[in-house]
């Protein structure tokens, strides 16, 4: 009897914690559907950019054209005259190349993941896929623009901005865009 | 200050984080070679445990790197090896701490106790236990490094692990590229942005016979 006991209450104990575990699965799906969306297309996203075709198709040409714009951009802020090699830039004093990690595409992707993960309407995501774009480009131009300066004035200071202050900058303004785009369709909904 | 609008709170931890970053990585920065050597103990044993045929490969801290030495014994003769060294820079692996420092004294002050309590304990082991795991990636994707030397020097050298290996390269790049900068961050959104989120949280549905009147017939 007693044996039995122990087994109605093992049962017991198993039913309640599948009930428990229903129970949070339930009251955080939202939460766990947005979890699974970010890592998705996060994963996605980051497999195709490691492809040897989207390599040379797609960063490369765009890597160039950084540079290139970067460059006329500096130019008519009075950088003086630079010289556009592929993907590098150099001046009289200091050069830099866009190099893979430096043109913003990583931080887009992870922006994108940010706002499929959203729980909005498809319409929504789209307008917000397309002004994420435009931020994380605009906010990289800046990033290059003042690296820039920064390299002309110390390398020690360059080094510091592009590793470590830059990178957070971005991943700050980047969430915080997430946010304030989910708050605002939120909001119109 | 607790009563603020989410946004503000946002703003507000954003500047808090640019104020204290700066100090916190000057004081990581003397802290960093004895976590280095820490870390690259730490991760040895770990790589003597997990190889189950003997460990390939060593961690050890040269200057301002981690060297990972990985090693194959040569067919034919037993005592006869090939190794291969690779380095990481140590700042570059362990350069997230300094920003969950800094993301936790910005955003201690609006959390509650208990997430305050998480974010503070748990994410630092999360953090020092994927350094762990930084290091062994690195070491699976030297080893594919090697075996590429080998082939260089020695053609009929065949070695079946190389099958797995666009697997740790994947994974390498991914912790390199975007693991790393981000752990602090994700981290973050996990354990406290509840409290500064206002529709993303709990999403609970009315019991169908709880008796509860749905907001609608109110």
């Amino acid at each position: 009897m007693k044996t039995r006991r122990v087994h109605r209450n093992r049962s017991y104990n198993r039913d309640s914690s599948n009930a428990k575990t229903r129970k949070w699965m339930t009251h955080n799906r939202a939460l766990l559907t947005a979890y699974l969306w970010f890592g998705a297309t996060l994963l996605g996203l980051f497999t195709v950019l490691m492809l040897s075709s989207t390599y040379h198709g797609v960063v490369m040409p765009f890597n160039n054209f950084l540079a290139w714009s970067t460059a006329g951009v500096l130019t008519l802020l009075g950088g003086g005259p630079l010289t556009v090699n592929g993907t590098s830039v150099s001046g009289t004093t200091f050069g830099f190349s866009v190099a893979e990690g430096c043109n913003g595409i990583y931080a887009l992707v992870i922006v994108i993941a940010g706002v499929m993960a959203l729980p909005i309407r498809w319409s929504r995501k789209v307008v917000g896929l397309i002004l994420a774009a435009v931020y994380i480009m605009a906010l990289n131009y800046i990033r290059l623009l003042t690296l820039w300066y920064f390299g002309q004035t110390s390398p020690l200071l360059f080094d510091t901005m592009h590793l470590y202050v830059w990178e957070f900058i971005i991943i700050a303004l980047g969430a915080a865009f997430c946010y304030w785009w989910y708050e605002k369709s939120a909001r119109s909904r | 200050m607790k009563n603020l609008r989410a946004p503000a709170k946002i703003a507000l931890v954003i500047v808090l984080f640019a104020v204290t970053y700066v100090p916190i990585e000057l004081l990581w920065q003397r802290l960093l070679p004895t976590y280095s050597r820490l870390l690259s103990a730490v991760a040895e044993s770990v790589a003597n445990v997990i190889e189950t045929r003997g460990s390939w490969y060593g961690v050890q801290v040269k200057g301002d790197d981690f060297v990972v030495e990985a090693y194959i014994a040569l067919p034919g003769n037993r005592s006869n090896q090939y190794s291969f060294d690779c380095t990481r820079p140590t700042n570059l692996v362990s350069y997230n701490i300094p920003l969950w420092a800094a993301l936790a004294t910005a955003s201690a002050y609006f959390l509650k106790r208990k997430t305050r309590w998480k974010f503070l304990l748990l994410a630092p082991l999360i953090i020092v236990a994927w350094h762990v795991c930084d290091l062994t990636i690195f070491a699976k994707n030297a080893r594919w490094m090697l075996l590429q030397d080998l082939h260089r020097q020695n053609p009929h050298f065949v070695d079946y692990n190389v099958k797995w290996q666009w697997f740790w390269w994947w994974l390498f790049e991914l912790n390199r590229r975007i693991i790393d900068p981000f752990l602090p961050l994700l981290l973050w959104i996990l354990f406290c942005a509840r409290p500064f989120s206002a529709g993303l949280g709990r999403q609970t549905p009315t019991p169908a016979h709880s008796g509860a009147v749905p907001a609608y017939r109110k």
